[in-house]
């Protein structure tokens, strides 16, 4: 591959433009006549006398930072056209995530690695020390390189972790906007909600959706929210009217479906969303419902109950899926399944996650699955 | 006397750890219990699980010394950390001494300290003497020794024992009976046709403490059948009513009223701080939960039902049978539901009845449901037989007064269209074991999410 012709741009045929910076890594263009030169051409063209000490530093394609002695030709097209001209009389070695760069300068601020390395804005750069947690290295903070050893430096990405309501969350910026948080969580800030700030050691307080919070505080534990009004519209987060037994929250919260306990006129229902059917239906997910008796597990689960009512595609009307229920003003289409004589309902083995399979093995009957 | 800590065990532990204690060689042995306790504000003890300690492995077996190996008590804790069990150590005293030794208290002051480095618990220890009586003691942080008033073995006949009397109780229907009825305590679901008089009869009989639960008010055509009320009580909680016509005999505070359905978590843990139940509802519902609370407890349980089932004769309505049924449970026997009082099907149909009765029309109807008999309004002079024979039972338990063993005498009925009564022994039923015992505290509740704390709250 030939060298990058941006044409017009070339002052002469055969004069090639090359990008030079001293430590500041501020780099300009700087134009030489030779497709090979030495490191001493290159010092010479960016405007340093050997009696000046030069020293030149390439940038390898892939981003190494080489030494270029004096006499030491670079191919420039090769694709190095990146140099490094300082006085110096020697390099101070550093690694970032293990590459390694020679600086030519005892000191190095920490936008210098930054560019160095080409860390990216979101990550952060740690200066890694013995015995001692890692420090964090700011744009402007000055790094010693003139201590014995090589320095190593890291670049994390910085995330902030925030538990709301029980959900813990992870955020790339050190503040956020309460509102973006819990959406984040998966709760709806539009909703009329009570939010508690729970800082450790700190007494809780309520704030606003619009507050913002900074995570960098020590300490900063959780978002705790209870609705102001819980009959006041449809809530986003789900609603637990009734509790399940432990083993069938555990097992609806591993299907990561969306579930909720709802009371609608005295009748206890659960509700799960987008629960998925066999292929051969007219929808591919359900809302189901199954009605849980008060005493339940004493009492036992029949039956269940689905929204949009299920068609086959091909074939004949499903039975006994005729009759209907309405849960909070949805119409469930009911299938009359029913456990058989020989596996009576068990109060002590039999829950929702047995009453589960019960379904699934109804809904792939009807399409022979 | 005091009446406020417990140590219970089902009578299969009890028998079983007699036998374990008292190998036949007159030589102290031990064992560990693993304890629940209740949910309330009583200390109750519920023995749940057995560790004998194996004879062979003490290094010294004499009447009046034991030395056991440590690994044991690894053992036992290894077991109870996870639930949070609390630990006795039992040992027999073969001599009859029914108290702690000097010996005891020594090796308590050893033993004890490691228990409570090992996970926090009411830890303690405990004595049997060869008639099977147990004496207890738990200890607190300071490891100051508090015995436990009394333990009891809920079985055909109900054991008491009380650490500071040695006697056999005292014989039925006298006022010594009543005197120790005063250090014991009933738990009464339902307090309207049988439920009243069951309360007359408790209150009357001097029992210390009568929690009645009960969310229903009474209304102008229960005046026929439930005792105390007037027709100024219209309108009025009959568990307030209950308490009312209690103090006026009995004092304040005698009957505890709870005006809330049994399926509330404060009813049932006000009915864990009991001493027995007595089950007086025209639900499944209710019978299910006492039936939960007797297990899981360790609380013996007396249900009743009565029935007046007519027949079509022509044109005419004519009564069938007047028919009445009383049921002795005891933790770890046959339960009700082993006894078909009540099963999941017919539970969820009685929930269905009482909270979607179109639906539940339909679902009878489309022949989902059996079609059940309409139960006829029931009437004071069978609740009254009815409910007599229960508190009998009861005390038949505690005050053994029948010529034959109280085994015999699981189940009772009456007809008294045939001038019948029939008895149905233990044996007539099969204990599945179904349901745990000495559950206590555990969550949720009596293993009824309905009993939890709700999700969501701290």
């Amino acid at each position: 591959m030939s060298i990058n012709q941006t044409a017009g741009s070339q002052p002469a045929e055969n004069a090639i433009t090359i990008e030079v910076a001293g430590t500041d890594l501020a780099f300009g263009p700087v134009i030489i006549r030779d497709r090979t030169p030495t490191g001493a051409q290159i010092a010479a063209a960016a405007g340093l006398t050997p009696a000046q000490d030069p020293y030149v530093l390439s940038f390898l394609p892939d981003g190494e930072l080489v030494e270029i002695l004096a006499s030491e030709t670079v191919d420039l097209d090769e694709g190095r056209r990146r140099f490094i001209v300082t006085s110096a009389d020697r390099s101070y070695r550093l690694t970032v995530d293990g590459e390694q760069y020679d600086w030519p300068a005892r000191m190095v601020t920490g936008a210098t690695v930054r560019k160095l390395a080409r860390v990216p804005a979101e990550f952060l750069v740690y200066l890694e020390r013995q015995d001692e947690p890692d420090r964090l290295i700011g744009n402007q903070d000055i790094v010693n390189l003139g201590d014995k050893g090589v320095e190593h430096f890291h670049a994390r990405k910085q995330t902030w972790k925030l538990m709301v309501q029980n959900v813990l969350i992870e955020i790339a910026t050190p503040t956020v906007v309460v509102a973006d948080a819990m959406r984040q969580a998966g709760f709806d800030p539009a909703q009329p909600w009570h939010i508690f700030l729970k800082v450790q050691d700190q007494t809780k307080r309520e704030v606003a959706a619009n507050y913002v919070l900074d995570l960098r505080t020590p300490g900063i534990e959780k978002l705790r929210l209870i609705p102001k009004d819980v009959n006041n519209g449809e809530a986003c987060a789900p609603r637990q009217a009734f509790a399940l037994l432990p083993v069938d929250e555990r097992h609806l919260d591993t299907m990561g479906l969306k579930w909720e306990t709802v009371v609608d006129g005295g009748r206890r229902w659960l509700l799960i969303e987008g629960y998925p059917v066999p292929e051969g239906y007219n929808a591919a997910v359900v809302t189901l419902a199954l009605e849980i008796p008060g005493p339940y597990p004493g009492a036992q689960i029949d039956m269940f109950y689905v929204h949009p009512a299920l068609r086959r595609l091909v074939g004949e009307e499903i039975p006994a899926t005729q009759a209907t229920e309405t849960v909070l003003g949805r119409i469930f289409q009911r299938w009359s399944r029913h456990r058989g004589p020989n596996s009576p309902w068990s109060s002590r083995l039999d829950n929702v996650m047995t009453h589960l399979t019960l379904v699934d093995g109804a809904l792939a009957k009807e399409v022979n699955q | 006397m005091s009446a406020e800590s417990r140590l219970l065990l089902p009578v299969g532990v009890h028998t079983a750890l007699r036998a374990h204690l008292f190998p036949g060689d007159g030589n102290e042995s031990a064992a560990i219990l693993l304890c629940a306790a209740g949910p309330g504000r009583r200390l109750k003890l519920l023995a749940r699980e057995l560790i004998p300690v194996p004879h062979e492995a003490c290094s010294v077996r004499k009447p009046d010394r034991i030395t056991w190996p440590g690994r044991w008590i690894e053992e036992a804790i290894d077991r109870g950390e996870k639930e949070g069990l609390h630990i006795v150590l039992v040992h027999s005293h073969p001599g009859g001494l029914f108290e702690f030794s000097a010996a005891d208290d020594a090796s308590d002051s050893v033993v004890v300290p490691g228990l409570f480095a090992a996970y926090d618990a009411r830890h303690g220890t405990a004595i049997m003497t060869p008639d099977g009586r147990m004496k207890v003691r738990f200890y607190d942080h300071d490891l100051q020794p508090t015995v436990v008033d009394l333990v009891m073995v809920p079985g055909d006949d109900i054991k008491i024992w009380w650490s500071d009397h040695q006697g056999g109780p005292p014989m039925a229907f006298t006022s010594e009976m009543t005197a120790a009825n005063q250090h014991l305590s009933v738990a009464v679901i339902g307090a309207s046709g049988t439920g009243s008089i069951i309360i007359e009869q408790v209150a009357r009989l001097g029992f210390g403490r009568i929690v009645v639960i009960d969310f229903d008010k009474i209304e102008g055509k229960n005046l026929n059948r439930i005792l105390n009320t007037s027709c100024a009580d219209v309108g009025r909680f009959k568990v307030e009513v209950m308490a009312n016509a209690a103090a006026s005999h009995r004092g304040n505070g005698t009957v505890i009223p709870m005006p809330t359905s049994i399926l509330d978590r404060e009813a049932v843990i006000a009915a864990s701080d009991c001493d027995f139940v007595f089950c007086c509802v025209d639900t499944l519902e209710a019978r299910l939960v006492a039936d939960l609370i007797s297990a899981m407890f360790l609380m013996p349980l007396v249900d009743m039902g009565v029935v007046i089932p007519v027949r079509r004769h022509g044109g005419d309505v004519r009564i069938a049978d007047v028919y009445g049924r009383i049921d002795y449970v005891y933790p770890g026997g046959a339960t009700l539901e082993d006894r078909g009082v009540y099963d999941p099907e017919r539970l969820r149909e009685e929930y269905l009845r009482t909270h979607a009765p179109d639906a539940h029309r339909f679902e009878v109807r489309d022949g989902y449901i059996k079609g059940i008999a309409e139960e006829a309004p029931s009437v004071i002079t069978l609740n009254m037989r009815v409910a007599a024979m229960a508190v009998g039972e009861l005390l038949a338990r505690l005050y053994p007064f029948r010529h034959e063993a109280n085994r015999r005498y699981a189940r009772t009925t009456f007809s008294l269209a045939a001038c019948e009564e029939e008895y149905f022994a233990e044996e007539a039923f099969t204990a599945s074991g179904a349901i745990p015992l000495a559950r206590g505290a555990e969550e949720p509740l009596l293993g009824l999410p309905a009993l939890s704390a709700r999700r969501g709250q701290p």
